[in-house]
C-alpha cells in the first residue's frame, strides 16, 4: 500500500517538475528533453517486440525515419494537418511492420534478427533513391511545429510541451497494454510457444502484431524527431541508431516502461558525457556500458531500481529482506525467470550449471508451467 | 499570461559579451564549431578541428585578431561532437549560441548536419558560415539563407573542371561514369555535363552508381569495361572504393583516361595501392589547395607553418587529410572576416564576410583566391585541373 | 562477355562473405550463438597481423601467429564474456554479443584509429585472363582457401574425437556432462576455432578491403544472411550461400534494373526469406524437431 504512495507521489512531483522546466530553461535545454522523450518512445516500442514478445530487432531505425519522413513530406510538402500526419506516420510504419512480419515470423530466431537487419540498409537506400521526395542524402527540412497564439508561449515551450504530453500519452497506452491482456499473452508467447498455442493464442499472430506496435511506436517517434529538430535524412534511418537503440534499451531496462524512459536518458547523454572526457571514445563507452549492465545489471537500470525499492520497503516493513510481494513485480520480471527457450532449438551451449529453474525468492511457476524441452535432431 | 511572464528569466543567450554583440568582449572573440569527432568519420572531422585549432592558436600566440576598432582580441574555440548526425548538429549549434554565446559557428563537417542547422541559423540569426561541404545549398540563395556561406569549391565547380580534361583530348570520346548514389554524386555529374555540353565528349551508356557502405566497386567497373569508353569518370568519395576501382580496371585490361575527385586521388592513399600510377597512361585530377605531403611545396613558407602549428597545437590530428588544410584555411579565412569587420555585431560579421575578398589565406593553391562578393557562389570557387606524370600531379594547360 | 565476368566477380565477392560466414557456422554450431561481434573479432585479429608485420615479420608467419593468438582470445572471450550469459534467453546472448562488437570497435579505433592501412597480400597480386574474363590471383587463393578450410572442418568435426564432443556438446549439454566431457573446455574450444577462422578470413580480404575498424561491418550483414540461407550449422551450407549471393547480386544488379546497385542488399534478403519460407532448415541445414 505505502508503495503506491510513494510511487504515486513521485510520479506527480516528476509531472510537475517537466511542466515546469521549459519555462526557465533555454531552448537548447527545453529540445534535449523533448529528444529524450522521443528516443524513448522508440525504445519503448522496440521493448514491446522485443522486451515483451522476445523478438530482437534490429529494424526500429528504418520506422523511426518512415515516420519522420511521413511528418516532413505530409505536413511540409503536402500540407497535411499535423493530426493527420502524425496518424499516417503511425500507421505506415504499421501496415509495413505486418507486412514484413507475416513472412518473418515463420522464421526461426536467427532469420528474424537478420531479417530486421536489412530493413534500415534498404531504408536508407529507397531514401536516397526517391530523392524528389525525400531530398536525398542532403534531406529534408521540414519545420513543422507551430505555436497558437493564445499561449503566449515560445516556440521551443510549446514543442516541449507537445512533444511530451504525445510521448506520455503513448507510455500510458503501452503500459495499459502490457498489464492487460496482451501483455500475457506477449509473455505466454515468449515464455513457451507450444504452451501459448494449446491456449488459444497464435504465437505468429501475437509476434506479428507486436511487430507492428513497435513499428507504430518507432514511426510515432520519428514524427516527434521530426516535430522537435525539423529536419529528416537518410542518417536517421541507419543501422547503427538500431544497434543503439536496442542497446540503451537493455541498458535502461528490458521489458519495463520506466526502462525504456532510462534508455531515452541514456542514449542522449552518454554521448554527451562522452564528449566531455575524450569523444573519441564514444562507441567504446557504448559497449562497455552495455556489457557491465549485462554482467551486473541483465535487468537494466530499472530493474535494479524495483529491486532497491523492494529491499527498502522490504526493510522498513520487515526489518530484514525477504520475498517480492506479489503485487509489487513488474511484468517484466518475467523474461527473467525462464528455465529454457521454447521456440527455437535452443543450441544450449553451457551446462556447467544445471538447467533447472533456479529457486529463488518464491514464486517461479508462471502459471503455465515451464517445460523443459528436450530437443533432438533428425 | 503565466508564460509570457516566465519567459523572461533564464532564456536569455549566456555570457559571452554584451547583449548588442554577442560573442565579443574587449579581449575575446567566442566561436564554435561542431563536427564528427565519434564514429567512422570522425578521422576527418577531428583533422578539420585540428586544422582550425592549429590556425587560432597559432594567431593568439602572436597576440590575437587585430580588429578594426584598436582592440586585438584572442579567440576562443568552443567544440562539441556531433557524431555526424544531423540532429545533434542542430542541438550544438543551439548550444554553442544560447549556452556558450557564440559569435558564430565557423567550419562545420557534412552536407546534411549543415542542412540541418541552416534552419536553426536563419532562426536565431546567427551566422554559419564557412562550412566545409561541397553542397551548392549553402551559398547559393544569400538572400533566402542571409546567414549561412559556404567555403569550398562545389562538387559541380569539380565535375566541370574535371570535364576540360575530357575535352582537352579534341576528339569525340565516351565516358563512363561511377558515382556515388546521392546527391554528392549527382552533383558532380551534372557539373560534368555542363562542362562537356557542346563538346564532342559523350557519356557512355549506363551510369553505375554504388554506395558509400558498398565492399568493392568490381561489378560495376566490370559493367564500365563493357562500355569500352575512353575516358572513367571515377566520382569515388570513399577511399577504399576508389582502390577498388581502378584495381579492378587494370585488372579488366582496360586503360581508359582516368578523371578523379579531389579527395580520392592521392598518390600514397589511391594511386600507388591500386596500382594506378604505373598502368594508367593519363590520370587528371582537381585540386584547389596545397598538399602537405607534395615534394613540391616542401619549402613553400605556408606548408612549413601549417606542418608545424599542426604538430604544435594539433598532434593527434592527422594532418595529411584535407580535412585539416580545409579547417586551417577557413579559419583563416574567418580571421580576414574579423579583421574587416566595422562593427561587433553577428549583422557586422555577415556583411564583412559577404563583401570578403583575399588573395592571400595560406594552404590555398596560387590563383586560387577567396571571393564571397560573388553572389550564389562558393567564397572559394576556383578548382584547378592537374595531371598525374612522373610521380607527382602538376598543373594541367587544358589546350 | 560480361555476364561471365559478372559471375566470377560474384564468386570473389562471395567468398569474403563466404569466410565471415564460416565463423559465424563454427561458434554457432558449437556453442549455440549467433555471434554478431565474429567480424568485429576478426578485425582485431587482422589488427594483430598487420601490428606483426609492421615490426617485420613475414606476411605467412604473421597470419599464423595471429590464428594461433585468435585461438586464444576466442577462448577467452567465451570463459569471460560469453560463458556469463549461457543461461540467459538467446535475445540476451545476441545483445551481449552486440555489446562485443561496440566494445571491440571502440578498442579497436582508439588502438589503430581509422585511417586505411594496407595489409600485404598472402598470395602474389597478378591476373589469370582467360579470353576477355579476368580473375585476381588473390581472389583465385581466397576461394581455393575457402574450399580447403571446408573440408578440413568437414574432417575435424565428423572424423575426429574432438570434432564429435564439440558436437555433442551443442547438441545436448546435460547429456555430455554427465557423460563426462569437459564441457566448459570445449565450448572454449569452439570459440577459439570460430575466432582463428575470423582471423584467417579478415588477413585473407585485407588486402583487398583495406584495413580499418569497421572494415567487416558491410561483410557481416552477408555473411550473416550467407550463414541463414546455408541453413546456420553446415559450414559446405553457408559458404555455397555466400557464393550464390555474390552472384546473384551481381546479376541482378546489372540486369534487374528496378534493383540496381543500391538496392543489392535487397537479394540476399529475399533470397533468404524465400528460400528459408519454403524450406526452414537453409539450403544445406537439418530439420529440428522440437518435443514438449
Amino acid at each position: 500500500m505505502r508503495r503506491t504512495w510513494y510511487r504515486a507521489g513521485a510520479l506527480a512531483a516528476g509531472i510537475i517538475v517537466l511542466a515546469v522546466l521549459p519555462l526557465n530553461s533555454t531552448p537548447y535545454t527545453n529540445y534535449q528533453v523533448a529528444l529524450v522523450a522521443t528516443y524513448a518512445v522508440a525504445i519503448l516500442g522496440l521493448n514491446l517486440v522485443s522486451g515483451y514478445a522476445g523478438q530482437i530487432s534490429l529494424g526500429q531505425s528504418a520506422f523511426f525515419g518512415l515516420g519522420g519522413y511521413c511528418a516532413a513530406i505530409a505536413t511540409a510538402r503536402a500540407g497535411w494537418p499535423l493530426p493527420a500526419s502524425f496518424l499516417l506516420a503511425c500507421a505506415l510504419p504499421a501496415a509495413v511492420g505486418l507486412l514484413i512480419a507475416i513472412p518473418a515470423v515463420r522464421l526461426r530466431g536467427h532469420g528474424l534478427a537478420i531479417f530486421t537487419l536489412a530493413l534500415p540498409l534498404i531504408g536508407v537506400a529507397l531514401a536516397k533513391r526517391f530523392l524528389d521526395l525525400t531530398g536525398g542524402s542532403e534531406g529534408l527540412s521540414a519545420r513543422i511545429a507551430r505555436v497558437p497564439g493564445w499561449t503566449g508561449l515560445d516556440i521551443d515551450q510549446w514543442t516541449y510541451y507537445v512533444v511530451l504530453a504525445i510521448a506520455g500519452a503513448l507510455f500510458l497506452l503501452a503500459r495499459n497494454m502490457v498489464t492487460g491482456r496482451l501483455g500475457r499473452a506477449l509473455s505466454t508467447v515468449r515464455e513457451n510457444e507450444v504452451v501459448a498455442a494449446s491456449m488459444g493464442i497464435s504465437p505468429r499472430r501475437y509476434k506479428a502484431l507486436a511487430f507492428a506496435m513497435a513499428a507504430a511506436y518507432g514511426g510515432a517517434a520519428g514524427w516527434l524527431y521530426v516535430y522537435t529538430i525539423g529536419f529528416v535524412s537518410p542518417v536517421e534511418m541507419e543501422l547503427l541508431l538500431s544497434i543503439n537503440l536496442l542497446a540503451m534499451m537493455i541498458v535502461g531496462g528490458m521489458g519495463s516502461v520506466l526502462g525504456s524512459l532510462l534508455g531515452g536518458v541514456l542514449y542522449v547523454y552518454v554521448p554527451i558525457v562522452a564528449g566531455t572526457v575524450d569523444p573519441v571514445r564514444t562507441t567504446l563507452l557504448y559497449g562497455a556500458i552495455l556489457v557491465l549492465v549485462l554482467f551486473l545489471a541483465p535487468g537494466g537500470i530499472a530493474r535494479a531500481l524495483h529491486r532497491t525499492g523492494d529491499w527498502l520497503s522490504d526493510l522498513r516493513a520487515r526489518k530484514g529482506p525477504g520475498p517480492p510481494a506479489p503485487g509489487d513485480r513488474d511484468l517484466g520480471d518475467d523474461w527473467r525467470r525462464r528455465a529454457s527457450a521454447p521456440e527455437e532449438t535452443r543450441k544450449v551451449h553451457g551446462a556447467t550449471t544445471q538447467r533447472l529453474p533456479r529457486a529463488r525468492g518464491g514464486d517461479r511457476d508462471d502459471g503455465n508451467g515451464s517445460h523443459r524441452l528436450r530437443t533432438r535432431r533428425e | 499570461m503565466m508564460g509570457m511572464a516566465l519567459t523572461a528569466c533564464g532564456r536569455d543567450e549566456s555570457s559571452g559579451g554584451t547583449q548588442s554583440t554577442p560573442g565579443i568582449s574587449d579581449s575575446t572573440v567566442k566561436i564554435g564549431i561542431s563536427v564528427p569527432l565519434s564514429g567512422p568519420v570522425s578521422d576527418a572531422g577531428t583533422a578539420q578541428l585540428g586544422g582550425a585549432k592549429a590556425y587560432y592558436e597559432a594567431i593568439n600566440a602572436a597576440g590575437g585578431v587585430r580588429m578594426r576598432d584598436g582592440k586585438t582580441r584572442k579567440i576562443e574555440l568552443t567544440s562539441y561532437d556531433d557524431g555526424y548526425e544531423p540532429g545533434r548538429s542542430a542541438q550544438n549549434f543551439r548550444r554553442l549560441v544560447q549556452q556558450d554565446g557564440a559569435l558564430a559557428v565557423v567550419g562545420g563537417l557534412g552536407t546534411a548536419q549543415n542542412a540541418a542547422v541552416l534552419p536553426v541559423a536563419k532562426e536565431l540569426g546567427v551566422p554559419q558560415v564557412f562550412v566545409a561541404s561541397g553542397a551548392s545549398l549553402f551559398s547559393a540563395k544569400p538572400a533566402d539563407n542571409p546567414w549561412t556561406i559556404g567555403w569550398q569549391p562545389t562538387y559541380e565547380a569539380e565535375g566541370e573542371a574535371l570535364a576540360q580534361a575530357a575535352i582537352a583530348l579534341n576528339r569525340p570520346v565516351t565516358v563512363a561514369v561511377l558515382r556515388q548514389n546521392d546527391d554528392l554524386g549527382k552533383a558532380f555529374l551534372n557539373g560534368f555535363n555542363k562542362g562537356i555540353e557542346g563538346s564532342q565528349v559523350k557519356l557512355a551508356g549506363t551510369i553505375q552508381t554504388y554506395e558509400a557502405a558498398d565492399t568493392t566497386v568490381d561489378s560495376q567497373i566490370t559493367n564500365l569495361a563493357a562500355t569500352k569508353a575512353e575516358v572513367l569518370l571515377s566520382a569515388v568519395a570513399v577511399v577504399r572504393l576508389q582502390i577498388s576501382a581502378l584495381t579492378k580496371a587494370r585488372e579488366l585490361n582496360w586503360k581508359p583516361v582516368v578523371l578523379l575527385p579531389g579527395f580520392t586521388q592521392g598518390f600514397s592513399t589511391v594511386l600507388k595501392p591500386s596500382g594506378a600510377d604505373a598502368y594508367f597512361d593519363q590520370i587528371y585530377s582537381t585540386g584547389f589547395v596545397k598538399i602537405p605531403s607534395d615534394p613540391q611545396w616542401s619549402s613553400d613558407q605556408a606548408v612549413t607553418e601549417f606542418t608545424g602549428r599542426m604538430k604544435q597545437y594539433s598532434p593527434q590530428a592527422n594532418a595529411n587529410l584535407p580535412n585539416a588544410v580545409w579547417g586551417y584555411a577557413t579559419a583563416a579565412t574567418f580571421v580576414r572576416a574579423l579583421e574587416t569587420m566595422d562593427g561587433l555585431t553577428r549583422q557586422n560579421l555577415m556583411d564583412a564576410i559577404r563583401k570578403l575578398k583575399a588573395d592571400d589565406i595560406p594552404m590555398l593553391l596560387p590563383g586560387v583566391t577567396v571571393d564571397a562578393s560573388a553572389a550564389g557562389k562558393s567564397p572559394v570557387n576556383v578548382t584547378k585541373l592537374f595531371k598525374f606524370a612522373d610521380g607527382k600531379y602538376s598543373l594541367a594547360q587544358p589546350s | 562477355m560480361r555476364a561471365l565476368q559478372q559471375v566470377i566477380d560474384g564468386l570473389a565477392t562471395g567468398s569474403i562473405y563466404g569466410a565471415l560466414a564460416l565463423a559465424l557456422v563454427l561458434a554457432h554450431r558449437a556453442t549455440g550463438v549467433v555471434n554478431f561481434a565474429q567480424g568485429q573479432m576478426a578485425v582485431v585479429s587482422t589488427f594483430f597481423a598487420w601490428s606483426l608485420v609492421q615490426s617485420g615479420l613475414g606476411v605467412v608467419l604473421a597470419i599464423a601467429l595471429t590464428v594461433a593468438a585468435s585461438l586464444l582470445f576466442g577462448a577467452t572471450v567465451e570463459r569471460v564474456v560469453m560463458r556469463r550469459f549461457e543461461r540467459e534467453s538467446p535475445m540476451i546472448t545476441i545483445v551481449a554479443t552486440v555489446g562485443l562488437l561496440l566494445l571491440l570497435n571502440g578498442v579497436s579505433s582508439l588502438i589503430w584509429g581509422y585511417d586505411l592501412k594496407a595489409f600485404p597480400p598472402a598470395f602474389s597480386s597478378g591476373t589469370l585472363r582467360a579470353g576477355e574474363a579476368a580473375v585476381s590471383i588473390p581472389a583465385l587463393g581466397t576461394f581455393l582457401v575457402l574450399v580447403a578450410v571446408v573440408l578440413v572442418l568437414y574432417v575435424l568435426m565428423m572424423r575426429t574425437r574432438l570434432g564429435l564432443a564439440l558436437r555433442a556438446v551443442a547438441d545436448n549439454p546435460d547429456s555430455s556432462a554427465l557423460s563426462g566431457l569437459p564441457v566448459g573446455r570445449l565450448l572454449m574450444v569452439g570459440w577459439g576455432l570460430a575466432a582463428g577462422l575470423g582471423a584467417i578470413a579478415g588477413c585473407l580480404v585485407a588486402p583487398k578491403l583495406y584495413l580499418d575498424p569497421n572494415m567487416l561491418a558491410g561483410v557481416l550483414v552477408y555473411a550473416l544472411a550467407a550463414a541463414v540461407l546455408g541453413g546456420f550449422d553446415s559450414p559446405l551450407g553457408a559458404v555455397v550461400a555466400a557464393w550464390i549471393i555474390g552472384v546473384s547480386e551481381n546479376l541482378a544488379a546489372t540486369y534487374i534494373g528496378v534493383i540496381g546497385n543500391d538496392l543489392r542488399i535487397s537479394v540476399p534478403l529475399l533470397l533468404t526469406v524465400l528460400v528459408l519460407l519454403l524450406r526452414p532448415q537453409g539450403l544445406f541445414g537439418r530439420r529440428e524437431v522440437v518435443r514438449v
